[in-house]
């Protein structure tokens, strides 16, 4: 995957919360608010949400689907899935390797 | 907040992004209690979205709307493409000529005759007749040589 999600600073985090509140299924932006802050313990603020959701968008990992009630859901592309895939997965690698060096300390 | 509210702060971010975003991100506004903290967030956002616009220079992604195996829905619909001159920011509508260069930078029939002023002047101050200049043209002042077209300049060269 050629998209670098850390490379997004500020809204690096949040994308990839993003992406694991959609994995559950799609969402408008306030379920995913109240989601990640279920799910995560963090508060994303709506600037920072839709900062990063359009930054996604932009890269075809989410994509939206019609507006009902003026609100419009989003949910996750394969290559979104992908990705989630793929950062999960290096995120595993490293909590592996912290969780043994502070064993063995 | 109240929608009022919240249709005031979208208001900080740039049009184009209005017109795709705009309406579902009021609604989320309007969801949520007015804080400092949400009002800076949205700032921040507002500021990025502007630096982002500026750099893709107006052009924004159509909704990659999900089909689900039926007709896709065509729920904003075509919004013409606006390109904006890298020097001067007046977009095609504005000037006779906008002309495009590469990775997204543009420029205009006015701003490209202005760089052809500044090319052919010959800034030399404190010189009289002997540039070959008019006597008022001889000595460039500080205002003019900001390479900005003055609308109080009436010594400066007229467009061809």
């Amino acid at each position: 995957m050629d998209v670098e999600l850390s490379e997004w600073g500020r809204f690096s985090e949040a994308a990839f919360l993003i992406l694991v509140s959609l994995a559950e299924g799609a969402k408008h932006g306030y379920a995913m608010m109240e989601d990640i802050a279920t799910f995560a313990g963090v508060r994303v603020g709506a600037g920072t949400l839709y900062g990063a959701l359009t930054r996604l968008e932009e890269r075809g990992l989410v994509e939206a689907l019609p507006t009902t009630d003026r609100r419009r859901p989003y949910q996750l592309t394969s290559a979104g899935r992908r990705l989630l895939h793929e950062q999960l997965a290096r995120m595993e690698a490293r909590v592996a390797t912290g969780r043994q060096r502070l064993a063995a300390s | 907040m109240n929608l009022r509210t919240a249709r005031l702060l979208l208001r900080l971010y740039p049009r184009a992004w209005r017109e795709r975003y705009g309406e579902e991100f009021a609604a989320l506004l309007a969801q949520q209690p007015l804080t400092w903290e949400g009002v800076l967030d949205i700032g921040r956002g507002a500021f990025d979205a502007r630096q982002r616009a500026t750099r893709r220079n107006g052009q924004l992604a159509k909704p990659h709307v999900a089909t689900n195996g039926k007709r896709k829905e065509q729920t904003m619909g075509r919004r013409q493409r606006t390109f904006n001159c890298s020097f001067c920011g007046k977009n095609q509508h504005q000037t006779q000529r906008l002309i495009a260069g590469p990775n997204g930078v543009y420029i205009c029939d006015e701003c490209i005759l202005l760089c052809y002023d500044i090319l052919t002047q010959e800034v030399h101050p404190g010189q009289g007749a002997e540039t070959g200049r008019e006597a008022r043209h001889a000595r460039v002042p500080w205002w003019r040589r900001l390479g900005v077209r003055w609308q109080f300049d009436r010594g400066a060269p007229q467009p061809l």
